[in-house]
């Protein structure tokens, strides 16, 4: 039975400690958040976990065999640091850290305390997306030369989420961290990186529409769009639209968690690739709650045979490399081409330091 | 019968579209044709009711045509753009306008008539529509959009002269998009652009992707692509997601128009409207080309500008030269019209 300790009690740690609840051999006997009210709010959600004001008195009582910590960027380094030198193996939210020496530090700290280390990068393991790299695995659309990865909604994330109005960086730190992982899981590594960040809805203090594109290891191109200011009806929020060209065929995961293959004279394939529903959970969130548990079950699999985690921390380096190069190239030019339009910030550039 | 005097230049493959389409146009009529292949003049004539010729130049002297439709490739347009001018007469001319952006100038210092480049996409029903719901502020203040042209459509069996050219998919496809880019979005400040050489047997890039920043601050994706295996395939329509601040506005496949509002989605059905001589499979391209010559006939009895006239093209063209720019430094160029 693994005793888990879980570092912040907010919006997101929900969705962890109902999928815990649904995985053998765990147990979450802690729990701490600098706030109390939220602290007794997930007492009270689950009665005999024990609560904690901080992380240093939760380690320093507690004999855990790993900690999730679901708190926002800035503060992960000091929490797994910690988490780490008490000898316990992390989990850690997305996005990994706000900058590289951060990110590495957290790395380091780690493989020096011989802990294992996973960032909570649960895109890629969403249903329709594990499914789709089945299809590029199987080899049916031959090497990939082209895919457009897609995220555009205007489902007001900030209801749930204020902080992130004041975000400076907003979108690609949210959702494209997200989304450069999901390049990486099915196209290979990135070699160089465009981007041009743009300014929509007023009341944000960051980017919030963003397009990318890559160039891969294997020679496909890849765009990956993403904004929080695009008005569909229905709105696909939380889906994430996929294409992939290969030289014999198309994949696309298309709205309604609609997966198509064609091409290469066979027939046209048509799959229906929804999340279940967990009994805790419930549309559209379902998608995000099942690759919650899906990656956690990831980690404990991993645990129990030593192997290295999909997003380990060595691995997410890679995508937060993306994450800053794609933010060096939306500035590398700064405001020299800025118009004077009510759209604000576009901002884009020339190909920066690059990712890999 | 009234109205302008044409002659048409060039009785290829495109050209069967135009000179079909003449024959609705409304202010004009052709009454010359010309190809150094007798044989496609004679067939041309016999489809127009036109004289026969093979040699522009005498055609130019002995018919004195009031405007002439180039549709030859792009390597013969500026001779035969220079004997238009020094016969004084109007041009209608086939895209890409010329192989580089340096001749497009010249054509254009040399050229005192009004000139117009068939850049027909623009013409094409759906977006006609599009354009004009962009406009009625059905999206309120565009952003974004994303242009898609992608199919595995044969196009080098039509046009065997495009799998020799170093330029190829940006120079004869991708114009176009660049155009209908500018057509729905404006000018444009940057663009950064990707090529890759998909098709085993041609020497120049058969896909690509692009990221232009327009002058408006929006943004707009372009991909297109000769090598994509899909069904359907969409040949040879162009797909389209447009953003604004109060809207979207998608062109799907089959021609359907989706307008997306807050709470709302109403799809209207943007088919083309063929002439009756048009093929199912082209009735798209056809009706557009007839629309294009109309707006030219149109614009020659007015005497307003066409919307492609020969310097709005020049911006196209930048747009192209600017992106294989980028393609060889892989940084965003800027494009100078
Ligand atoms: N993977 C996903 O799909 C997904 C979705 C949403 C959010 N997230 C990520 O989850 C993280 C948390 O987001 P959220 O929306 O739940 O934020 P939140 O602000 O609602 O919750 C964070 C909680 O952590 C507590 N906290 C902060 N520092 C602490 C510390 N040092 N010790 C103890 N408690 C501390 C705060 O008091 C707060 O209650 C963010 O990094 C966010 O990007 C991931
Ligand atoms: N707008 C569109 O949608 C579209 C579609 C296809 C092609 N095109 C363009 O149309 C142009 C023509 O393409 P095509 O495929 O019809 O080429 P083609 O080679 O089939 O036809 C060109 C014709 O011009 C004739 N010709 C060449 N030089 C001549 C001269 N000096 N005098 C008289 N005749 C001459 C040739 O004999 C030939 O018959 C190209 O620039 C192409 O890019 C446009």
């Amino acid at each position: 039975m693994y005793q888990i300790g879980v570092v912040g009690c907010g919006f997101f740690a929900r969705n962890h400690l109902e999928a815990w609840g649904g995985i053998d051999d765990v147990s979450v006997v802690a729990v701490c958040d600098l706030d109390p009210a939220r602290l007794d709010r997930a007492a009270t959600r689950w009665p005999g976990v024990r609560g904690y004001p901080d992380a240093a008195g939760m380690l320093a009582r507690e004999r855990l065999d790993f900690v999730d910590i679901v708190t926002a960027a800035p503060s992960h380094r000091a929490l797994v640091e910690q988490v780490a030198a008490a000898g316990a193996a992390v989990i850690c939210q997305k996005p990994f850290a706000p900058s590289l020496e951060d990110a590495r530090a957290m790395v380091a700290a780690c493989a020096r305390a011989g802990v294992p280390l996973m960032v909570h990068e649960n895109f890629r393991f969403q249903r329709p997306i594990l499914e789709l790299k089945k299809v590029v695995e199987s080899g049916r659309l031959g090497a990939p030369t082209y895919a457009r990865i897609r995220f555009r909604h205007a489902c007001d994330i900030y209801a749930g989420q204020p902080y992130l109005l004041e975000e400076e960086r907003l979108a690609i730190m949210d959702v494209g961290v997200h989304l450069l992982d999901v390049a990486r899981f099915l196209l290979g590594e990135a070699e160089t990186v465009f981007c041009r960040t743009q300014r929509i809805d007023p009341r944000v203090a960051g980017e919030d529409s963003v397009s990318i594109t890559l160039e891969h290891e294997g020679g496909a191109v890849s765009l990956v769009d993403f904004s929080f200011a695009t008005i569909q009806e229905p709105d696909p929020f939380p889906q994430t639209l996929i294409r992939i060209e290969g030289e014999r065929g198309t994949a696309q995961l298309l709205e309604g968690y609609r997966l198509e293959v064609s091409g290469g004279g066979v027939p046209i394939e048509v799959r229906d690739v929804e999340p279940p529903v967990p009994a805790w959970g419930g549309r559209p969130w379902h998608l995000i709650e099942d690759s919650v548990i899906t990656i956690q079950r990831h980690w404990i699999d991993c645990l129990k045979t030593g192997r290295e985690p999909a997003t380990s921390g060595a691995d997410n380096l890679k995508t937060l490399e993306l994450v800053f190069a794609a933010y060096d190239s939306a500035s590398a030019r700064g405001t020299a081409h800025q118009s004077a339009s009510a759209l604000g910030t576009a901002s884009e550039s020339a190909r920066a330091g690059g990712g890999a | 019968m009234s109205g302008l005097r044409g002659a048409v230049i060039g009785c290829g493959f495109f050209a069967q579209n135009h000179l079909k389409a003449w024959r609705d146009v409304e202010g004009a009529r052709i009454v010359a044709v010309c190809d150094l292949d007798p044989a496609r003049a004679e067939a041309a004539a016999a489809l127009t009711g036109a004289r026969a010729h093979s040699d522009a130049a005498s055609m130019f002297a002995e018919e004195k045509p009031d405007f002439v439709d180039i549709a030859t490739t792009m390597e013969i347009h500026e001779p035969l753009a220079r004997l238009a001018a020094r016969h004084d007469v109007a041009v209608i001319c086939q895209k890409p306008f010329a192989p580089d952006i340096e001749t497009v100038r010249r054509i254009l210092g040399f050229t005192r008539r009004p000139i117009m480049v068939h850049e027909n996409f623009r013409f094409q029903r759906p977006l006609i529509e599009l354009e004009r719901h962009v406009r009625a502020g059905a999206v309120g203040t565009p952003f974004f959009a994303h242009i898609s042209w992608r199919t595995g459509y044969d196009v080098v069996a039509g046009q065997p002269y495009l799998a020799e050219v170093e330029r190829f998919i940006i120079l004869d496809l991708g114009i176009h998009l660049l155009d209908v880019a500018r057509f729905l979005l404006g000018d444009v400040a940057d663009i950064h652009c990707r090529t890759r050489r998909t098709m085993p047997g041609a020497k120049g890039e058969a896909s690509a992707v692009l990221s232009l920043r327009h002058l408006s601050g929006a943004v707009s994706q372009i991909v297109c692509s000769y090598t994509t295996r899909i069904e359907p395939d969409p040949f040879p329509q162009t797909l389209i997601e447009l953003e604004g601040d109060r809207g979207s506005l998608h062109l799907r496949h089959d021609y359907r128009l989706e307008h997306h509002e807050r709470g709302r989605m109403t799809v209207h059905d943007v088919a083309p409207r063929p002439p009756a001589w048009a093929d199912p499979q082209w009735a798209l391209v056809q009706e557009s080309v007839l629309n294009t010559q109309q707006h030219w006939i149109d614009c020659l009895r007015s005497g307003r500008e066409p919307q492609t006239s020969g310097a709005d093209n020049l911006k196209t063209f930048a747009l192209v030269e600017a992106a294989y720019a980028s393609a060889a430094s892989g940084r965003a160029e800027v494009p100078e019209a």
